[in-house]
């Protein structure tokens, strides 16, 4: 029976949506154990070693950090020299947590958007106070939170994961939302609605007195989705869950053609997103 | 997710239980390093390691995981051609490690 300590740190990780790293020791065929050697490492850097020999404990923790400070998403296995003129392979399995899709604003246009972000594994939350819209029928499997904007502050969590999405339709709402996203650690806070509306948006909070840093300003994006001609809410949906889709693995969109490689392997979203390397 | 609340729960009920994880992946694949499978004793799997290519025969290693305890590392090498004829589109080199996890 699986008794790993190691293993059920990383298990427990993973269930509270933590950054960590799980190495494991890939047996040879001559393995005495079957049980594999392994090290957890958290994003607070808690450590939990099933590894007898230090020397190589020490490698693979070492590896682990530099994994998780590079906040690279992809696994890979690592050879280790051993003093005794062997080689350990090790499988370095890096966790994210999952991002999550934040939307403001429950109109019909929202209901798409809800649906792919859900079948894109996304954590999915809708937020607008009018329960007629904002309802388990119109948007299974996301979580709802029915507030005012006066109350945001108490009902919602936005991490640095959470990329929002604000499309209440509706000038005030959209302001409130936009100062009460824009104060979070979000990477991404998108804006539906031409430039024009959100020009007339910005010179309005301006009038009422509200500034913004330049960091503030720099998670704001609009208009948002990537430009591939969405006119219907269905493509609508897809072109914006296209740009979160991007960002967040530090890709810039655009066609793969004649591209040699598909995938890249950059650091996740940046702290401001939009400084991400193309 | 979905992957590590399966291997919770067998944790919790007892189920005998076996992952598989992507661990090395070389030319093109639909998932990469990482991505995992989970399946228990009853072939119940939860997650996906490929577009559906590799899925069975793994879910058939993986019993022999669950009995015998011992890991196992196999390495698939996908020739276009060959998975064609299967009606499977995902060719590719791929390392899949399997492991008991319960």
């Amino acid at each position: 029976m699986h008794k790993d300590k190691a293993y059920d740190s990383w298990l427990e990780a993973v269930r509270n949506n933590r950054s960590c790293g799980l190495a494991t020791v890939l047996h040879g065929e001559d393995a005495e154990s079957f049980e594999p050697a392994r090290v957890f490492l958290d994003e607070d850097g808690g450590l939990v070693s099933t590894i007898d020999d230090q020397t190589l404990a020490g490698a693979v923790h070492t590896r682990l950090k530099e994994k998780l400070v590079e906040d690279n998403a992809k696994g890979e296995i690592v050879k280790i020299a051993l003093e005794d003129g062997g080689v350990v392979s090790i499988f370095v399995d890096i966790h994210h947590p999952p991002v999550q899709v934040m939307i403001f604003g429950a109109g019909h246009d929202a209901v798409p958007v809800a649906k792919y972000s859900i079948s894109l594994g996304f954590d999915t939350t809708v937020v607008d106070a009018r329960e007629t819209f904002n309802n388990e029928k119109r948007f299974p499997s996301s979580e709802r939170i029915i507030a005012q904007p006066k109350f945001y502050g108490e009902h919602i969590n936005i991490t640095k994961n959470t990329f929002v999405v604000i499309m209440n339709h509706h000038m005030e709402k959209d302001k409130e939302s936009l100062v009460f996203a824009l104060q979070s650690e979000a990477p991404y806070v998108g804006v539906l609605g031409p430039r024009s509306r959100r020009e007339k948006m910005m010179d309005q909070l301006h009038e009422e007195g509200v500034s913004f840093s330049e960091f503030e300003l720099s998670r704001m994006h609009n208009p948002i989705g990537l430009d591939i001609g969405a006119e219907s809410s269905e493509e609508i949906a897809i072109s914006i869950l296209s740009e979160i889709i991007a960002l967040s693995k530090g890709h810039r969109g655009g066609f793969l053609h004649d591209k040699n490689s598909i995938h890249k392997y950059p650091t996740r979203y940046e702290m401001p997103a939009g400084s991400v390397n193309g | 997710m979905k992957v590590y609340e399966a291997i919770t729960e067998a944790k919790q009920s007892g189920r005998r239980a076996a992952v598989a994880t992507v661990i090395k992946v070389i030319g093109s694949s639909y998932r990469r390093e990482g991505a995992k499978m989970f399946i228990d004793e009853k072939e119940e799997r939860v997650g996906l390691i490929s577009g559906g290519c590799l899925e069975a025969d793994v879910a058939e290693e993986a019993k022999a995981v669950i009995s015998s305890g011992k890991p196992f590392t196999k390495f698939y090498d996908l020739d276009e051609d060959f998975v064609w004829g299967l009606g499977l589109g995902c060719p590719g080199k791929v390392m899949v490690y399997i492991e008991r996890v319960s």
